[in-house]
């Protein structure tokens, strides 16, 4: 009958243009596998549900592969699952099939004050990498900047952004925010003035289209968090800390090696672990450099990954301007990485 | 004596059985949509955090401490999202109406449209999107713009079939009595493509509330689109499944309050023939 058959036409476009409506340019995103051998040695396979597509954010995971740092603390491999706007939110993933994941400070803060059991275990930058990027004609270098401006921000970085004009008491009134999702092409139009970004992502790649784009830090302006941050569950914790350990030090050596080569860092990105997503090699290194200043504190005996209590501290009181009233135990279990520390002092920078 | 009854008795009944058969069709669609939803949380490996079973949406919405309050604020999200999709769906059924209406004057000027036309609707949203902000802002136009985008294709074509499906029989009549193209046109070729414009609107009704939500998700941050988003990012799942499930009894609702108004004017029809 004609109206069945039109309802189910309906759901099913529908769901086709949710889906298309949630892709953004990373479409194409590859969910897969790298380097998962079979041998089983201890902690079985090492699988990551990462923050976004198989860029340069996450070259000290690939270095980890592809330099065996996994499997001498005692994966028999490594599974890093691609994210992307079209990918299920991380926090389900960490929760039900990866053993850890990389993710923002408010979104896992979110998922936390709903009762999943997570925790952050280390963060792989100091400084959280969303900014404000504007037209260097037309300018935002302070909060006070963004009066009078349109800004456009993306569905999932929305959280953080409230939580930013919270936590800096800005007139929201003042403040007109749009969605935009995906390419903010627009703002060099001039439809929306500036663009809640990453440093290491789109003031790069509009840079390298010719555009002239001025960027600030959120994190240089009153905003202290931390940036990829690694969670795993609470069980794994209580159950699985040799294997939790083993996994930050793998990390730790992976992005060692992203800090003392950063070309090598892009060009295994570029060339193997991100081939399909095409990306330019030039504007990956920039961003692979800029990525690099944001994991380093300026500390010459840094240990990566790693921060103080009071570092945690306030990225609880960042958020809980925003409304989320939770302890630094209930979100942070930084005792793992503390021990790995411990137990190889060696690797500290 | 049947004969002078029978007409009034023939669009009562009708109306009668099309109003049966919408609220059998919606309370079998109720009772599928339950079984799909809780046979699909059971095959995938999704956290139940995330996926949220008819139990936690009936729960968000009806029995928990703040369910008044999570009522209130979906329905004014919902009303704002209705009112987007009313004015994506009248300007796309209008244009698709003229439209339609034009192609019927020339041959050559459909046979060079259609196929653009039915090209460019291929084109997914997301993409056209930032260019239709950039001409028509983020204001109602601009979500009566991205709105009609959606709907005007599947209503032209309906509406194109209608027009076209005037008996040749009654033009011929038509012209041998010495009407022109006009007077087929009115007195023939409209009443028979008036039908499918109600046949579109039940075709494209539920589209534009897709499309105000496209709006909402592209364009204005607003409504229920505009929240389901951020839902999805700030780990809100039980307001985001509630939503979902709200939207879908609307638009079930909806498309059987449009597909009664076709068959009612129908039934008017073919009484009057």
């Amino acid at each position: 009958m004609t109206t069945q058959f039109d309802r189910r036409k309906f759901l099913v476009r529908g769901l086709t243009l949710g889906g298309l409506a949630l892709a953004g340019p990373g479409a194409l995103a590859a969910c897969g596998s790298s380097g998962s051998n079979t041998g089983s040695t201890g902690f079985g396979i090492a699988s990551q549900r990462l923050a976004w597509i198989k860029n340069t954010e996450f070259a000290g995971s690939y270095f980890a592969d592809k330099n065996g740092y996994y499997k001498e603390a005692g994966f028999s491999g490594a599974d890093l699952v691609a994210g992307g706007p079209t990918a299920p939110p991380i926090e389900s993933d960490v929760l039900t099939r990866t053993f850890t994941g990389v993710s923002q400070v408010p979104i896992v803060a979110a998922a936390v004050a709903q009762g999943a059991p997570l925790k952050i275990i280390g963060a792989v930058y100091q400084r959280y990498a969303g900014c404000i990027m504007s037209m260097t004609a037309k300018p935002i270098k302070t909060p006070d900047d963004l009066y009078g401006k349109t800004i456009g921000c993306a569905s999932s970085s929305e959280p953080v952004w409230r939580n930013f004009l919270a936590a800096l008491k800005l007139d929201t009134t003042r403040i007109k925010t749009v969605p935009v999702q995906g390419n903010p092409i627009g703002m060099t139009k001039g439809e929306i003035d500036g663009y809640l970004g990453f440093i290491n992502s789109q003031p790069i790649d509009l840079q390298h289209l010719g555009f002239d784009v001025t960027s600030m830090l959120l994190a240089d302006v009153g905003f202290p968090l931390v940036g990829q941050t690694y969670i795993t569950t609470q069980q794994n914790i209580d159950q699985h800390r040799d294997k939790v350990k083993a996994f930050l030090k793998a990390e730790i050596r992976g992005w060692k090696d992203v800090l003392a080569n950063p070309q090598l860092a892009t060009d295994i990105t570029v060339n193997d672990y991100g081939k399909d997503l095409k990306l330019d090699p030039k504007a990956m290194l920039d961003e692979t450099t800029v990525g690099n200043d944001l994991i380093r504190n300026g500390d010459s005996k840094q240990q990566i990954i790693a921060f103080s209590d009071q570092v945690a501290a306030e990225n609880i009181k960042s958020i809980s301007a925003g409304g989320l009233n939770l302890a630094v135990g209930d979100l942070f279990e930084l005792g793992p990485i503390r021990e790995v520390y411990q137990e190889n002092p060696t690797l500290a920078a | 004596m049947s004969t002078a009854i029978k007409p009034s008795g023939n669009a009562l009944g009708a109306f009668a059985r099309s109003a049966a058969r919408s609220a059998l069709t919606l309370s079998g669609t109720v009772v599928a949509i339950l079984v799909v939803w809780t046979l699909f949380l059971r095959t995938v490996n999704v956290s139940p955090f995330v996926a949220k079973s008819p139990v936690d949406v009936w729960s968000y919405l009806v029995t928990a401490r703040d369910a008044a309050a999570n009522r209130s604020a979906i329905w004014s999200l919902l009303a704002r999202t209705l009112a987007d999709a009313s004015l994506g769906f009248a300007l796309g059924l209008a244009l698709a109406a003229t439209v339609s209406l034009l192609f019927y004057f020339s041959d050559t000027i459909e046979q060079m449209f259609v196929p653009t036309m039915t090209a460019l609707h291929a084109i997914p949203m997301v993409a056209v999107a930032p260019i239709l902000v950039l001409v028509f802002g983020r204001g109602s136009v601009g979500t009566a713009v991205i709105g009609s985008a959606i709907v005007f294709v599947p209503a032209l074509l309906t509406m194109l079939q209608g027009i076209r499906s005037a008996p040749k029989t009654d033009l011929d009549m038509c012209r041998a009595f010495g009407g022109s193209t006009w007077t087929s046109f009115t007195k023939v070729a409209l009443p028979h493509a008036i039908p499918t414009w109600f046949t579109a609107a039940r075709i494209t009704v539920t589209t534009s509330i897709v499309g105000a939500l496209l709006a909402e998700w592209l364009a204005t941050g607003a409504g229920l689109g505009g929240e389901m988003l951020r839902d999805a990012n700030e780990f809100q799942f039980g307001r985001l499944w509630s939503s979902v499930v709200v939207l879908t009894i609307v638009c079930v609702v909806i498309y059987q309050f449009v597909a009664l108004a076709e068959a009612i004017v129908r039934a008017r029809r073919n009484a009057a023939r």
